[in-house]
């Protein structure tokens, strides 16, 4: 049961058609894994937080550095050469005291994938690396969890969402680690930002069941000119990790 | 017969551009074609294409919106088309 002050607090978004407060109810009981939770996942989880997910676990190692603040927005320039994860949970507390964060003072790997996916009701895959994000699908899939795909380069970003059994998983998509791809790369904090809301509104969407998901769809833009490009993606039969 | 092709992730920065459109014999693979590509553009062939010069698997392949599997590489394409490449992208 939702409280006179939580109906307060989330009315705008229970008056969103099929949402109401059964909606709002499936979100505060909801909840979701997030790794990283940098440029990208900081404001996936951002929104999450002000909607009012009732739990957010939350993946990310490391100190703040000067280089994460142009796109890190839950870190803090007072923050710099301190946890991350520390910053993450402070500014996530600030937004809504009511979300219980758990914050995780690691990246995803082999030993923490399997138990961090089994607590989540859905993940919001958000990380850089390819093996971590290989990790997370592995995962997703053997334990039936939906995850939310989100990715940028540059002004680009593609989002999509892995319903296991359902729609192509990662591995569908991308068989071999990407030689190419590496951690540091250009972009800017409003694309990660973009895409991150994508990602925020795929998690809502899931939770609540309003709307579409990208399932089995990629969705692209670029943000130099605005074009954009939704693709159909097709399941490998011969996928190691979901066929 | 000319085939166009959309480049996304870091393929357009590579080829210093979002679309090529290049002229073909009818009866080519779109292997070779993307082979071709990477003569005119060779920014790309690091990216695209493995050291034996078949298509990196990593690579998204897309034609009319829907999405291509390896086999389409080795079909003849006989008429015009256009195509859609993307490179792995990942989060940060």
């Amino acid at each position: 049961m939702l409280t006179d002050r939580q109906k307060a607090i989330y009315e705008w978004q229970m008056w969103v058609p099929d949402v109401g407060e059964a909606g709002q109810e499936k979100l505060s009981e909801a909840t979701v894994l997030i790794s990283r939770c940098g440029g990208l996942g900081g404001l996936v989880a951002y929104e999450l937080a002000a909607a009012g997910v009732g739990k957010l676990i939350i993946a990310h190692a490391g100190n703040v550095k000067l280089s994460d603040l142009h796109r890190q927005l839950l870190m803090t320039r007072d923050w710099v050469g301190k946890p991350r994860i520390e910053s993450i949970q402070r500014r996530l507390n600030e937004l809504n005291p009511d979300v219980t964060i758990q914050a995780v003072p690691e990246n995803i790997h082999d030993d923490n994938v399997a138990e961090l996916v089994s607590q989540a009701d859905l993940i919001v895959d958000c990380a850089p690396l390819f093996e971590e994000r290989y990790l997370m699908n592995r995962e997703a899939v053997r334990q039936g969890k939906p995850m939310v795909e989100c990715a940028m380069y540059e002004l680009q970003f593609q989002i999509t969402t892995i319903l296991p059994g359902m729609s192509p998983c990662l591995a569908c998509l991308y068989p071999e680690t990407p030689e190419h791809w590496k951690r540091q790369f250009p972009v800017f904090g409003a694309v990660s930002g973009t895409v991150g809301c994508l990602g925020a509104m795929e998690a809502i969407k899931l939770i609540t069941g309003i709307g579409e998901p990208l399932s089995g769809k990629l969705f692209s833009m670029d943000l130099r000119n605005m074009q954009s490009l939704t693709t159909q993606i097709q399941r490998n039969p011969n996928c190691p990790i979901c066929s | 017969m000319t085939l166009e092709f959309h480049l996304w992730g870091q393929l357009r920065e590579a080829a210093a551009t979002q679309s090529a459109k290049l002229d073909f014999p009818e009866g080519t693979t779109l292997e070779a074609a993307l082979q071709t590509l990477t003569k005119e553009y060779p920014a790309l062939k690091p990216r695209l294409l493995n050291e034996d010069d078949t298509v990196r698997s990593s690579i998204l392949l897309f034609q009319d919106g829907q999405q291509l599997s390896a086999d389409a590489l080795q079909q003849a394409i006989e008429k015009e088309a256009s195509f859609t490449l993307m490179s792995p992208i990942a989060g940060g």
